[in-house]
């Protein structure tokens, strides 16, 4: 069985949802995504002239009665897709609600990962899934098909929080194993400040960046009332504080924080959507995926 | 109106510290729990100086409760309202009605006559009822009993007035003490007397035999008009002897010496000098003869006059002839009987007055003590504690559930 659980409903709507690739893909062979590659086909693309070496059927009979020239007709062959989900697997993540402990943000990371997998594997493209932190980077290398899909969730079981965000030197794998013209998935807290400048790289490096950003509703609500000390899980660090004194100014610099966020990855060409773990897993992945 | 019988419970009040101090407790507590984004958190610690309380209705719910339980510690009591009552005008037997309301002056009052059941005292108005109250005015009536059963009865606000007699009878050996604010009226006349109290004359009852202590003395002083008392002496002497009444008798001239006590001295010479008078504050009795001041109670008298008068002085009595004893100025010592009734007098102890000037007896003012017509507030208090209880239960376990929810 699968690691990670989709609930049956939740697959259910999952049906509706397709990745679009906005850059053509690079990929050889059947999709169902604008390629660059030409060839044979029901789309018609364009006329080009005959050279030396074209199968004599391509050419454009009809079209050499009118203009006494040969020209091969040629159609846009849909390619498949390369989907890549980077996980954020630094301490942060491990986040959760009181009031739900055991969903924690890297839970509902891993739940949407493998959204995701289904998704690019009904539509017959290829996945893969990552795991970044400072303690390592995980790489399932990407593959498509049904088996791949059940790989893919069973690789996400074991994947634990633990560091920081990783170095730059950590990464450099990534770099070999992501092409470009990928469609990349960060899911991560956006808590993290090395974050927009490593998707920003990877947009600018052509590769199609996709960032969905996680919310507590904790953080969201600050529901806290009372002296708490709260410790940062990555740096231990300690804040003592009072719920209700305290909440109204945390509110405003959260809200100012995502919304930098949001706008500084928008600037590099990257949707940017925020998920709150109390909404229903499809809502963001729709949000995503929407206009893609 | 509530008062609380016993104050000092209301000390357990002090236990109101404890639920104050467990609410204070909890709020000073601080969990740590663990915030991803806690760059956006700026400190912000709970001020000190500030006192909070957590969860303010169920503190409220435990502090009503010890607070209730303090003051039923305190046993409350309710005295009724507090509303005023009128004042009373009580009216001893021996006072005429209309001469009492003449007297009393007094704003709307509720006048009454001293008497099983205090009936109400006519205004004048109905000559019936008037002759029913001089049949009650002449009735004897135990007063300081009345009085006590009055005192305890009536609403404790009430003022009272009560009127009695200048000879006041049938008292009893405790003297009166009221708790209400009371005005004590002595108005001309004398109570009625129950039988049994003998107010005055013989009194056959007491035992001649008190005296039996034989030989005793009896010392006889007599001066220059006394020697001719002295052959009435003897014959007393002569007649008690004869009744086998064993007497040393010492008969001496007036500045001979006295025996020691314990004596009786026969003064046979007018008014008491202030030696005897001393002698009978010191529990011996004097008889003088020819003293006609003396305004003691009779205890021996003729048909027509009284002959002995008595006084008690300190722990003895000095008893007076108001005639010179003989036959002439007395002719109450020829009877037969005479020298057995005047033993009698003399051999009778001190008795206890049964009456006595009124305003010698006003009664004395005292400290509320009882608490008869109080009504206790403890079963509805208790009622309303358990109520508070089972209101407290509720509160705690409800927000202990939905905080663990």
């Amino acid at each position: 069985m699968p690691g990670v659980l989709i609930p049956d409903d939740l697959r259910a709507r999952l049906r509706g949802l397709r990745f679009t690739a906005r850059l053509p893909a690079l990929r050889q062979g059947l999709g169902q995504h604008h390629g660059r590659s030409r060839g044979a086909g029901l789309e018609f693309e364009q006329y080009r002239a005959y050279e030396p070496g074209d199968e004599p059927r391509r050419v454009d009979w009809k079209l050499y009665a009118r203009s006494d020239r040969f020209f091969v007709r040629e159609a846009a062959r849909d390619s498949p897709l390369s989907v890549w989900v980077l996980l954020d697997a630094s301490a942060s993540m491990a986040q959760a609600d009181a009031a739900r402990p055991a969903y924690s943000k890297f839970a509902a990371a891993k739940l949407l990962a493998a959204c995701l997998a289904e998704v690019a594997t009904l539509q017959g493209d290829s996945c893969g899934i990552a795991s970044l932190s400072s303690k390592g980077v995980a790489v399932a290398p990407s593959g498509s098909g049904a088996r791949h899909r059940d790989r893919l969730w069973l690789a996400l079981e074991p994947l634990r929080t633990q560091g920081e965000w990783p170095i730059e030197a950590q990464l450099a794998p990534l770099w070999e194993r992501i092409s470009p013209e990928t469609v990349v998935v960060i899911i991560s807290d956006g808590l993290d400040a090395a974050l927009p400048a490593f998707a920003a790289r990877l947009a600018a490096a052509r590769r199609q960046v996709l960032s969905l950003g996680l919310i507590s509703c904790e953080e969201r609500d600050f529901p806290f009332a009372g002296g708490y000390v709260f410790v940062d899980p990555e740096t231990g660090a300690e804040c003592r504080s009072d719920g209700e004194a305290a909440r109204a100014d945390f509110l405003a610099r959260f809200r100012v924080a995502r919304t930098a966020l949001a706008r500084e990855l928008a600037r590099c060409g990257i949707r940017h959507v925020d998920h709150c773990l109390d909404e229903a897993p499809d809502v963001p992945l729709r949000q995503l995926l929407a206009h893609a | 109106m509530i008062e609380l019988l016993a104050p000092a419970g209301l000390a357990a009040a002090a236990a109101l510290v404890v639920p104050v101090a467990i609410h204070l407790v909890r709020r000073s507590d601080r969990r740590v729990v663990s915030f991803a984004a806690m760059r956006y958190l700026r400190a912000r610690p709970h001020p000190r100086a500030r006192l909070r309380l957590v969860r303010p209705l169920l503190l409220a719910t435990r502090v009503g409760l010890l607070a209730g339980l303090a003051v039923l510690l305190a046993l409350p009591v309710w005295l009724g309202s507090a509303a005023p009552s009128p004042p009373w005008v009580v009216v001893a037997p021996g006072v005429d009605a209309l001469a009492a309301r003449t007297a009393v002056r007094t704003p709307p009052a509720e006048w009454h006559r001293l008497g099983d059941g205090f009936p109400s005292l006519p205004d004048g108005s109905d000559p019936a009822a008037l002759a029913a109250d001089a049949r009650l005015a002449a009735e004897p009536v135990p007063i300081n009993s009345l009085l006590r059963q009055l005192d305890r009865d009536l609403s404790p606000k009430v003022i009272l007035t009560i009127v009695v007699p200048e000879t006041l009878g049938n008292l009893d050996a405790e003297r009166l003490q009221l708790a209400h604010a009371a005005t004590w009226l002595p108005l001309p006349g004398s109570s009625p007397v129950l039988p049994g109290h003998g107010g005055g004359g013989t009194d056959a009852q007491t035992p001649a035999t008190a005296v039996t202590a034989a030989p005793f003395t009896i010392a006889v002083r007599y001066d220059a008009a006394g020697a001719s008392e002295l052959p009435v002496v003897r014959a007393l002497g002569a007649a008690w002897a004869a009744d086998s009444r064993t007497i040393a008798w010492d008969i001496a001239a007036g500045n001979v010496p006295l025996p020691p006590s314990p004596a009786w001295v026969f003064w046979l010479g007018g008014a008491a000098p202030e030696t005897l008078r001393a002698r009978a504050r010191a529990g011996d009795l004097v008889l003088v003869t020819r003293s006609a001041e003396n305004t003691g109670e009779v205890v021996l008298a003729a048909p027509d006059r009284a002959i002995l008068r008595a006084e008690v002085l300190g722990r003895g009595r000095l008893l007076e002839f108001t005639a010179p004893l003989r036959a002439d100025a007395l002719p109450a010592v020829l009877a037969p009987d005479f020298p057995q009734r005047l033993w009698t007098v003399l051999a009778t102890p001190t008795r206890i007055p049964a009456s006595a000037p009124a305003r010698s007896v006003a009664p004395l003012a005292i400290a509320r003590t009882d608490r008869a017509p109080a009504e206790s507030l403890e079963p509805p208090l208790a009622v309303v504690l358990a109520l508070l209880f089972l209101l407290e239960r509720l509160l705690a376990t409800r927000s202990r559930n939905s905080s663990a929810a």
